[in-house]
């Protein structure tokens, strides 16, 4: 699923503090709503991948890269 | 080779995890009074000891008891006693050199360490102790141990005090 | 109840009342415990206009749901009032046994109000609460009093909460102690505790904590206490003491040296973890259940302090009156003046901080010999470190305007802001001796806007950024990104602070100690929801969990905006914006840094939901928390702080 351009993806990767901007992007694309938002803000990153891959906002391998090599390879998925 | 606890009171940082964890795990609740192993401290001096069951092999504990309440459990070695026998006279309690026998607060019978029978792990109190002030060994392989380090710390302070002269 | 006692106790020394108070399970679940009853209590019972020595006002001791458990390291507890230091909202964080014995004695938390009209003390016996006569014990040092009320009870296993001289005179940093020496050293509770003639609290708990799910709760804390046995972070906590810290502060030139003036200096090994451990060390020690046992017990052997011993010291206690004050070479003297603030019952940060901001006035030319009463404040001075120690808690000469605490201080010799460029503090609270140039940007942060009075680095101790480097994928799990696994850079720092922020406030409700769940990360955040449902038998969800922590600290942000302090007063001391770091040995990592703090402050300002302009709370966050009465207490003062009039006020809080 494509949540954003490849171009966005590229200004996501290059910012120094990144989570609260894609969480809100996320929640204007309608793909999270407002309490869950909430609940990723407060409990982090590793609970929002989990979140986008059983809902197959992404694959399973995109999720497993996600934790492994952190937000860069994330947006990158979610511009696919 | 059996294993017994040894208590290395040198290395008590006093900190209760063995109280704690020996109350949770026997009675469900976690205190002091429903513990079978103690700690004895002077704050002000640091001074802390662990009081718990030193596995005696001729146990006055079990020597004392008028009902045979208290004796010696042929497969862990240690002194146990069988409440439902136990009529709570306290000798037990008055004879135990170590402080390592109580009353129990509901039953009002005495009560002591089991060793956490049946424990795959061994005792919780020398699993959970930090400081390795108890461990679950046996006493050969205890003191092999303890002499390894007495002899390492007097060399050096040997070596030490050589390198001032 | 299961986890919580489910009262509180509540004892006014004016009246002579002593209550007991249900806590209802809407309140526990909204609060948890520990800093969340204590911090609730005191932004409803101790109102802005109040002075911290008024004899209405509370100081609270707050224990959690987990105190007395076989959850790691559960004997914490958390002292809070309105601080006498800053005006603002105070708290501190003690370790030992204390916590424990009052759970087992039944009570969730602690509240004195009042004064009594002589010296008393306080003792607890399971639901027996009585007041006694402490004028025997008054003026005595904590070891002395511990001993005499012991003997006076003919118990040697009770636990007591003691204040020392210090706290007695009102110092306006005193501290107070549990098991003689283990401290709840900052915002100055012990003059609090002191102004109500209150010596000490003595326990005696013959209950225990009853659990939901023994077995399962068992589990856990099984598997955490294996999962502690080879963790770095104990292992070096263990061996040498929080003191282990000294030499990487000194490599990456966080080590507070002459005021901040410097982060490093060649001789820090003198009083390194391992320096110490050879030399002094006595015995460890450990706090209630704790897996990691990091206390140290220290005797001095030679020189001219031999003989003398006590109970410490951690890191934050030996530097300030130590390389802070420029002393290094003979560390039996860093020892000894541990070993008098604890004595004297004061918080050795602030301490070795208005000594040292006093030494570089006089450094300075700002202050001379005729102010100082012909003190010779030299950097390294041991004899007059040792001297203003003592005139500080009995209030003597000099030492009774540096017992106000550093900007008070200034302002009473008349130094102007000159004079408050080298106090080193954020709303009049001293940073301890963490150089936020080496330490981290994250802590640099967390300085400027922590809700105990800002120089703080317990608000957030965010560790990720130092020890998260000993765990791999941990910044990841949580932040998304691995790089700010690293204290000098800003990448991801803001989000970092928020969680650690709200992750280290929930840990305080709990009240465990932060230890297990910062420097070492052996306990993650899951793991603590775990062992709080399966002890309580509640079933909280994780965000449900965080969100406690987020509470509490907003609340205490709104302490302070009701204060009128708010995002004018998130700076950190200039020094650490406008002094690059000098280089202080060959290796050190930091040479040249300044903390970057502007690139931070408007991302965090956006996790936090503050308003930009006043930096107060957003109406729409408090609504989310619950605290609805907040958001009406705080409506009319968003456009006051914002005034001509409050912009151009003089910044302390009472």
């Amino acid at each position: 699923m494509a949540v954003m351009t490849k171009q966005q993806a590229k200004k996501f990767a290059e910012m120094s503090d990144f989570f609260i901007d894609l969480l809100n992007l996320l929640k204007e694309k309608g793909i999270i709503n407002n309490k869950e938002h909430r609940l990723f803000l407060l409990t982090g990153y590793e609970k929002l991948v989990e979140h986008l891959e059983k809902n197959k906002v992404i694959s399973s391998k995109a999720a497993k890269d996600a934790m492994k090599n952190g937000f860069t390879s994330l947006v990158f998925s979610l511009a696919r | 080779m059996e294993k017994v606890l040894i208590y290395d009171q040198e290395k008590c940082t006093g900190c209760r995890s063995c109280v704690v964890g020996c109350s949770l795990y026997h009675e469900g609740e976690c205190s002091k009074i429903l513990s079978r192993v103690n700690i004895v401290k002077y704050e002000s001096t640091g001074e802390c000891y662990v009081a718990g069951c030193d596995l005696c092999t001729d146990p006055p504990c079990a020597a004392v008891c008028p009902t045979g309440a208290c004796a010696v459990d042929p497969v862990t070695g240690i002194a146990k006693i069988d409440p439902d026998v136990c009529i709570g006279c306290k000798e037990c309690m008055i004879h135990c050199p170590f402080g390592a026998i109580k009353i129990h607060p509901v039953t009002k019978k005495a009560f002591k360490c089991d060793l956490c029978e049946g424990r795959e792990e061994g005792p919780v109190c020398a699993d959970w102790c930090p400081g390795g002030a108890i461990t679950w060994t046996s006493p050969e392989l205890a003191v092999k141990a303890k002499k390894r380090e007495k002899l390492h710390e007097r060399i050096t302070a040997a070596t030490k005090a050589k390198e001032v002269s | 109840m299961y986890g919580w006692a489910g009262q509180r106790l509540r004892v006014d020394l004016s009246k002579g009342d002593i209550i007991k108070e249900p806590l209802s399970y809407e309140y526990r679940k909204k609060w948890i415990g520990g800093r969340g009853f204590n911090s609730d209590i005191i932004y409803n019972e101790v109102p802005p206009e109040m002075s911290p020595f008024d004899p209405r006002t509370r100081v609270c001791f707050g224990m959690g749901p987990l105190s007395g458990t076989a959850a790691p390291s559960t004997g914490r507890v958390t002292v809070s009032c309105k601080s006498p230091l800053t005006g603002g909202f105070g708290d501190s964080n003690m370790g030992g046994h204390w916590g424990a014995e009052v759970k087992y004695a039944g009570y969730d938390q602690i509240v004195v109000q009042g004064k009594a009209k002589k010296p008393v003390y306080i003792w607890i016996d399971d639901d027996k609460v009585e007041v006694r006569d402490a004028s025997h014990i008054w003026g005595k040092f904590p070891r002395d009093a511990d001993t005499i009320i012991k003997e006076e009870l003919k118990d040697e296993d009770i636990h007591i909460v003691l204040i020392g001289p210090a706290g007695e005179n009102l110092v306006r940093f005193a501290c107070v102690f549990n098991d003689v020496y283990r401290a709840a050293g900052r915002t100055g509770t012990g003059a609090v505790i002191g102004s109500k003639n209150l010596k000490a609290i003595a326990v005696r708990g013959s209950g225990g904590v009853k659990i939901a799910n023994p077995k399962e709760f068992f589990e856990i804390c099984n598997r955490l206490r294996q999962k502690f046995k080879d963790d770095p972070m104990k292992i070096g906590l263990n061996t040498y003491g929080s003191l282990v810290l000294i030499n990487f502060a000194n490599r990456d030139g966080w080590f507070p040296w002459k005021n901040f003036q410097g982060g490093a200096t060649p001789l820090a090994n003198n009083m390194s973890g391992e320096t110490h451990s050879k030399t002094v060390l006595k015995h460890r020690e450990g706090c209630f259940a704790c897996p990691i046992c990091c206390g140290r017990f220290t005797e001095i052997k030679e020189g001219r302090w031999a003989g003398e011993y006590f109970g410490g010291p951690e890191y934050e206690h030996a530097v300030p009156t130590g390389p802070r004050v420029g002393i290094i070479e003979d560390a039996n003297d860093i020892w000894h003046n541990a070993r008098l603030t604890n004595d004297l019952g004061m918080d050795g940060i602030e301490t070795g901080a208005v000594i040292s901001t006093a030494m570089e006035w006089y450094q300075r030319g700002l202050i001379s010999a005729k102010d100082t009463g012909g003190l010779d404040l030299e950097w390294g001075n041991e004899e007059v470190v040792d001297q203003l120690i003592q005139d500080i808690a009995y209030r003597q000469g000099f030492g009774d305007i540096l017992a106000e605490g550093g900007d008070r201080a200034a302002d009473k010799l008349g130094l102007g802001d000159k004079g408050h460029y080298y106090t080193i503090t954020t709303r009049g609270m001293s940073l301890p001796g963490d150089d936020p140039r080496g330490l981290g940007f994250g802590y640099g942060l967390s300085f400027a806007v922590g809700t105990r009075g800002g120089c703080d680095h317990l608000r957030s101790l965010c560790c990720l950024e130092l020890s998260g480097a000993l765990y791999p994928g941990l910044n990841t799990k949580y932040l998304g990104d691995e790089r700010p696994a690293k204290p000098t850079t800003t990448v991801g720092k803001p989000y970092m602070v928020y969680y650690e922020e709200n992750q280290k406030a929930v840990t305080d409700c709990l009240n465990v100690c932060c230890f297990t769940t910062h420097w070492s990360y052996a306990v993650l955040t899951q793991d603590q929801l775990d062992y709080f449902n399966t002890c309580t038998g509640l079933d909280m969800t994780l965000d449900e969990f965080l969100e406690v922590g987020e509470r509490v600290y907003n609340l205490e942000r709104a302490y302070w905006a009701r204060l009128m302090s708010g995002a004018r007063e998130d700076v950190v001391p200039e020094r650490f914006t406008k002094e690059p770091m000098p280089q202080g040995v060959e290796y050190q990592t930091n040479v040249g840094a300044t903390l970057p703090i502007g690139e931070m402050l408007p991302k965090y300002f956006k996790y936090r939901d503050y308003e930009p302009g006043t930096g107060f709370p957003s109406e729409r966050k408090l609504k989310q928390l619950g605290l609805e009465y907040v958001a009406d207490d705080l409506k009319s003062l968003r456009k006051k702080y914002m005034s001509e009039a409050e912009k151009k006020k003089k910044k302390y809080y009472y």
